[in-house]
């Protein structure tokens, strides 16, 4: 269904889940992905018991309908969580169980085997990609200093690109021995600029500038 | 910097169609009434507005994402706040697609 003037579409109800915690469109809106947490079906030493599990979902348009959403699951990875998305919702980077951060792409067969980029991120740090899929920037926790009594948290910023053979390499963003950075960052789509905030910096000193 | 003028904003997100960050979709909501209102960024000219009606003041409009394209948005719904179910409060989110045609 398509606007009409200034009279939106009904919504089109995807899912209902116990929580969202992100949501992607693709740059031409005819893929969604979502975080979220459902309830599942579980037994445990032959009791059935039901517990919340996170999971991320896909879903694809197919003309004027949405198909079912399906869980992002592989073999070796049955639950996973969506950072970003790029080429129009062809690739994901996500991260894979326990194996780290990850590459997959759609493929007329189904989604391809995760390609691990080689970093394992902690619950706190983010990750987004190029509109082309060719540059990662990723924060990487630093885990507080015992001497330090703060609760503040610092991130290196880190960007992954291939190098000619395919593999991904790292580059580190923010210099040894300078201030760690917040966890907030903006890599622009088109791969041109990155911005990051230095850690004693609040988000509010650098909104505008 | 471009200041754009609200009052009653309760949570807001924001998001550009990339492609030409020509328009801006936010959230803007408070206890009755939850939608994404839509503006031109270069002039500050109000555009349109989606409005939900909220069945419960606990409800609330989470999460939105525009296409780049600026055909296709997405957002989360969070309603069922007043039930209680065992100890903790009970929600649920509903994700909802609205298909629209590029207002710019």
């Amino acid at each position: 269904m398509d606007k009409n003037e200034n009279q939106f579409t009904k919504p089109v109800e995807i899912d209902v889940v116990e929580l969202v915690t992100h949501i992607f469109l693709s740059s031409q809106g005819d893929l969604l992905f979502y975080n979220a947490s459902v309830l599942k079906q579980f037994t445990i030493e032959g009791r059935p018991s039901t517990r919340n599990i996170y999971q991320s979902f896909w879903s694809e348009r197919n003309g004027e309908e949405w198909l079912q959403p399906q869980p992002l699951e592989f073999p070796n990875a049955p639950y996973t969580c969506v950072y970003d998305i790029a080429q129009n919702g062809s690739i994901a980077l996500i991260k894979a169980a326990t194996s780290g951060l990850a590459i997959i792409q759609k493929t007329p067969q189904g989604w391809s085997d995760p390609e691990l980029i080689g970093y394992i991120p902690t619950s706190y740090d983010q990750a987004q990609m190029t509109e082309d899929g060719k540059i990662i920037a990723v924060t990487a926790y630093q885990q507080p200093d015992g001497a330090q009594q703060t609760d503040a948290r610092g991130f290196d910023l880190n960007l992954y690109g291939r190098d000619s053979e395919g593999k991904w390499n790292k580059q580190k963003v923010n210099e040894d021995n300078t201030t760690p950075l917040s966890s907030e960052f903006l890599l622009c789509k088109n791969g041109e600029k990155l911005f990051w905030v230095p850690q004693d910096i609040s988000a509010k000193d650098s909104n505008g500038g | 910097m471009k200041t754009f003028p609200e009052h009653n904003l309760f949570g807001v997100k924001q998001r550009l169609d990339a492609s030409a960050g020509k328009q801006l979709a936010y959230l803007n909501q408070n206890r009755e009434r939850a939608s994404i209102r839509f503006l031109d960024t270069l002039t500050g000219q109000f555009l349109t507005e989606f409005t939900v009606s909220k069945a419960s003041r606990t409800d609330a409009m989470i999460h939105m994402d525009l296409s780049s394209s600026g055909n296709t948005l997405a957002y989360t719904l969070l309603f069922g706040g007043g039930g209680r179910k065992k100890f903790a409060l009970w929600t649920r989110t509903r994700i909802n697609l609205l298909s629209l045609s590029k207002l710019m």
